[in-house]
């Protein structure tokens, strides 16, 4: 019995298989020609033809590609007209045998008469195809771009060819950017003047001019242990990468050896981890070279918060609390300078401070003792430290400044004196960009 | 003499608190003159864009500098939606994509601009100079999403937008060092115009780069907001402060003359002494 | 007043928040009275509000998207549709800078540094070279074809108005001031002579941007204040003053 059943299974299955394979045209036709059916599509209208991708010789980044094309050699088919192109962007590796990958993004929709385009926003040395593809409207229609992909056309009844695809192309930027030449010959020459003054410095010791404010931080020191009070030392609301925080460090350096001797703690609360850490090491060395490791307490120099105010906030009261005797501000600053400074000249405390921030400098000069203006904050780290590196950045750019120096003179005899070099020379100047 | 010198600095606070405050409850206002050239400027400039054009409104500071350059934020933005520009703005500060909505969200409805359609907050992306470098190569390829996590491609507003040649101008309102950034890395490398609205403190490091050229315009402070809320004819908080900024001015101006009587006095009466 | 029509339709959260602001700015004006307990408390939750807020957003600005959501998109909630295994190099960059914690490694942090470092100066050279010195040295030298009208035979008389000559003089003045700035921070000779004149006229020069620089910080501070005066009066206490006091 089931033997029986099984056989009919299989023999429906089977007539079923059949059935769709041979039997189902067969049906069809049986049924006549269906009135609903919808036609067969008819055939693509004609594509463009020659379709050519070129570099843009304009091109400076290497992310376009120029397309050209022709207009179709066949009619339009019946009650359309060729109504302008639209322009495909195929990406990536083209081979032989591989299956094609679908166009990738529609670019661009152009009028008949244009018959090249450029298609930007590539990325250099990547290979691209580009492909046009003709649109064609009713008869009597404009061509209008669809509002949502401006790329397509909007219209009812629009019809498109299909794609014809370039030849692979990688759009290639300029090695080197002619315009640019005064950018890399200021600082190839900057470059060496540095290179040159880190050897000379190595060599020999180099004359910096005194700075003035420096003199006033072995007072400052002697005073807080006078009074057997702390001394407060801020570097800055900037990153470990800024220089002035770095100048600042060095200060720091030279301050921490100075005071381990009498065992005068310095504060230092940070704003910036990094520069926390950073600034734990340089104390601990400082005292070892002081010949004093045990009076060094990392817990004097601790984060707070990297919030600006927030940390200003503490400072103060920090300043209020403990009242410190000397307040040094050296690195980088923003708004919150003049309050620090403020809030420290109400202690009664000696200020000193320093900083590249040249907004920042009005309210320092007012509120404090002693300020190292600018460059001056190198200048004093460099002195200081007598560190080579940083003697030769000075001297470095102490060369640039002379340089800049014979540049305006030079400027101002051909600008202000003549006209036709005048012009040359600011033309010289300008930059145009990368 | 030197009695000028220990006035207690209570006595400033409450006198320029004062000045401050009278005018408020006065309801004194006061017109500020001819706008500066600076906030000319960029007004002309935001002026001649044409209508759907594209600009980058980055909001490059946080809550402490919202009186100075808040209403400039608000001002800019009214002037933008009137002449149907679409507003893109993001932050590199971390707390300016906040202050972003809230201008947004007063200022779109009232001028009958749409969200997604006419404008849109990227938000805060940290990074800095990375983040303006990268969006000359793509901005969705940096801000791939708004603030309300909407991929940026379903954003109308961002149709068409690729990089910095499609936007029209970049404005910095900002409180720190953010527009030498912009200038450096958008307007030098990629060109497009940058102009910046900044803090009354950071003006003297700016207008060298206004006389240069590479800011077309520049938004000073309260008085750059006001200026411009002029120009739109919509006097609102920039305008409002002014009476305010201009009286305690006038104490303060009278602080520094009296504090450079008593300083001289006192050395001339110290050498005599002497 | 818009402003306080608008806040008629606050929420109660919106009314606390609004007289937790209020509380705070004028704890923190305290402080011109006197250092003070109040003061203080404001200070120290304002501190622990900031670091928490940075860290949170640190983790949901940088930590989360553009590190965890591309390498495990199915976290990230349809923001990424496929893994980026790329960004594992700037992720391990990053755990690098941990190693500070941990001092017989910390120099391993080195490298994120050196990366960071050297990224930022190849980038940023050639962009201040361009934008600080040529540009600027341009905007300089540029108004000194001011002179051409008094100086130049034959050109067209563009000195010959009075704005013009104030041009010509302009430009002569900042040429001059950059110069004689310089020259104060020159460093590699004592300031005698010459470069001891020049210096001198520099800090006149920089005590005059000086006077500008305060007087416009003296305008950013009561702008600052104007906004928080603005801030009781208009949002505060017109706004939630007259809903629970029935008064402005």
């Amino acid at each position: 019995m089931t033997t029986i059943r099984c056989l009919r299974v299989i023999v429906a299955l089977t007539a079923v298989l059949l059935g769709s394979t041979f039997l189902s045209p067969a049906g069809a036709q049986g049924k006549g020609p269906d009135a609903n059916q919808p036609p067969p599509p008819p055939p693509p209208p004609p594509g463009p033809t020659a379709v050519q991708v070129s570099a843009n010789p304009e091109d400076k980044r290497g992310n376009e590609l120029r397309v050209t094309w022709q207009e179709p050699t066949e009619a339009p088919p019946a009650g359309l007209n060729l109504a302008g192109y639209t322009i495909y962007l195929l990406e990536g590796p083209f081979r032989e045998g591989r299956k094609q990958k679908p166009p990738k993004r529609q670019e661009l929709l152009v009028r008949p008469e244009r018959l090249e385009a450029t298609v930007s926003d590539l990325k250099p040395w990547r290979d691209y195809r580009v492909a046009v593809a003709a649109v064609y409207v009713p008869v009597g229609e404009e061509l209008m771009p669809d509002p949502v992909v401006p790329s397509a056309a909007a219209n009812e009844g629009a019809r498109e060819s299909e794609p014809v695809a370039s030849e692979t192309l990688s759009p290639a930027g300029k090695w080197f950017k002619r315009e640019m030449s005064n950018v890399l010959v200021i600082s190839l020459l900057y470059s060496v003047i540095v290179l040159l003054t880190i050897g000379l410095a190595r060599r020999r010791d180099m004359y910096v001019r005194p700075i003035a404010g420096l003199r006033a931080v072995d007072d400052a020191i002697g005073r807080a242990t006078e009074m057997g009070r702390p001394i407060l030392y801020i570097a800055g609301l900037s990153g470990i990468g800024d220089i002035a925080t770095i100048a600042s460090m060095l200060i720091l350096g030279h301050l921490s050896k100075r005071t381990a001797a009498y065992e005068t703690p310095v504060l230092v609360p940070c704003l910036d981890p990094l520069v926390m850490s950073v600034e734990r090491e340089i104390v601990r060395e400082a005292h070892l070279e002081a010949g004093k490791p045990e009076s060094y307490n990392p817990d004097n120099i601790f984060y707070v918060t990297d919030s600006q105010f927030g940390y200003v906030a503490a400072v103060d009261g920090i300043m209020l609390r403990q009242r410190p005797a000397a307040n040094f501000y050296m690195g980088a600053f923003f708004a919150e300078s003049l309050i620090l400074a403020e809030t420290g000249s109400t202690t009664g405390a000696i200020q000193i401070a320093g900083t590249d921030s040249d907004t920042q400098l009005p309210f320092f000069i007012t509120a404090c003792d002693y300020t190292l203006m600018g460059e001056e904050l190198y200048a004093a780290s460099a002195y200081l430290s007598r560190d080579p590196l940083l003697l030769a950045q000075l001297k470095g750019q102490d060369l640039g400044k002379v340089l800049l120096f014979v540049m305006l003179l030079v400027g101002l005899v051909l600008v202000g004196f003549t006209t036709g070099p005048g012009e040359w020379f600011l033309k010289l100047l300008e930059a145009k960009g990368g | 003499m030197e009695r000028l010198l220990r006035i207690d600095r209570r006595v400033i606070f409450v006198l320029i608190f004062a000045a401050v405050l009278v005018p408020f409850l006065a309801n004194l206002k006061l017109k500020p003159g001819a706008p500066s050239p600076s906030t000319r400027d960029v007004y002309d400039f935001i002026g001649k864009l044409p209508a759907g054009a594209a600009i980058m409104l980055a909001f490059d500071y946080g809550p402490a500098s919202m009186p100075e350059l808040q209403p400039m934020a608000a001002a800019i933005c009214r002037h933008a939606f009137r002449r149907d520009l679409r507003v893109i703005c993001l932050a590199l500060s971390p707390q300016g994509f906040l202050l972003a909505d809230r201008v947004l969200a007063e200022t779109g409805p009232q001028e009958g601009a749409a969200y997604g359609e006419d404008y849109v907050n990227l938000g805060f992306k940290p990074g800095y100079t990375a983040v303006v470098l990268n969006m000359g190569q793509s901005i969705p390829g940096v801000y791939s999403q708004d603030t309300k996590g909407t991929p940026v491609e379903r954003l109308p507003v961002m149709r068409g937008i690729r990089n910095y040649s499609d936007i029209a101008l970049i404005v910095d309102l900002a409180s720190s060092n953010t527009p030498a950034t912009w200038v450096a890395f958008a307007h030098e490398r990629f060109k497009v115009p940058v102009a910046a609205g900044i803090t009354a403190v950071m003006a003297t490091e700016y207008y060298p780069f206004y006389q240069s050229k590479q800011l077309v315009g520049l938004l000073n402070g309260l008085k750059g907001a006001a200026e411009y809320e002029y120009l739109i004819e919509n006097p609102d908080r920039g305008a409002m402060g002014m009476a305010s900024q201009s009286i305690a001015h006038a104490v303060i101006i009278v602080f520094v003359i009296l504090g450079n009587v008593g300083y001289f006095g006192a050395r001339r009466r110290r050498r005599v002494t002497r | 007043m818009a402003a306080a029509d608008a806040l008629s339709n606050l929420t109660t959260g919106q009314i606390v928040g609004l007289w937790l602001q209020a509380a705070f700015t004028l704890a923190i004006f305290s402080f011109l009275w006197s250092d003070n307990p109040v003061y203080k408390l404001a200070e120290h939750i304002f501190v622990g509000i900031s670091a928490g807020y940075g860290v949170v957003l640190v983790w949901h600005q940088a930590v989360l998207p553009l590190l965890l959501f591309k390498l495990l998109p199915q976290i990230s909630g349809g923001a990424e549709l496929s893994a980026n295994y790329w960004v594992v190099i700037p992720g391990a960059l990053g755990v690098l800078m941990l190693t500070r914690f941990f001092p017989k490694y910390d120099w391993l942090s080195r490298w994120p540094i050196a990366f960071v470092v050297g990224l930022y100066a190849g980038a940023g050279i050639p962009a201040v070279v361009q934008a600080s010195i040529l540009e600027q040295s341009q905007a300089t030298l540029e108004p000194l074809k001011a002179l051409h009208g008094p100086l130049i035979w034959g050109s067209p008389p563009v000195g010959s108005d009075g704005a013009s000559v104030l041009t010509a003089f302009n430009a002569v003045l900042l040429l001059t001031g950059v110069i004689c700035t310089l020259s104060y921070f020159y460093f590699s000779l004592p300031h005698t002579g010459i470069l001891g004149v020049t210096s001198r006229i520099g800090i006149w020069f920089l005590m005059v941007a000086f006077g500008a620089g305060f007087g416009n910080t003296v305008m950013a501070r009561v702008s600052l204040l104007i906004g928080r005066v603005q801030f009781l009066l208009e949002d505060w206490w017109r706004g939630t003053g007259i809903r629970l006091f029935g008064g402005g």
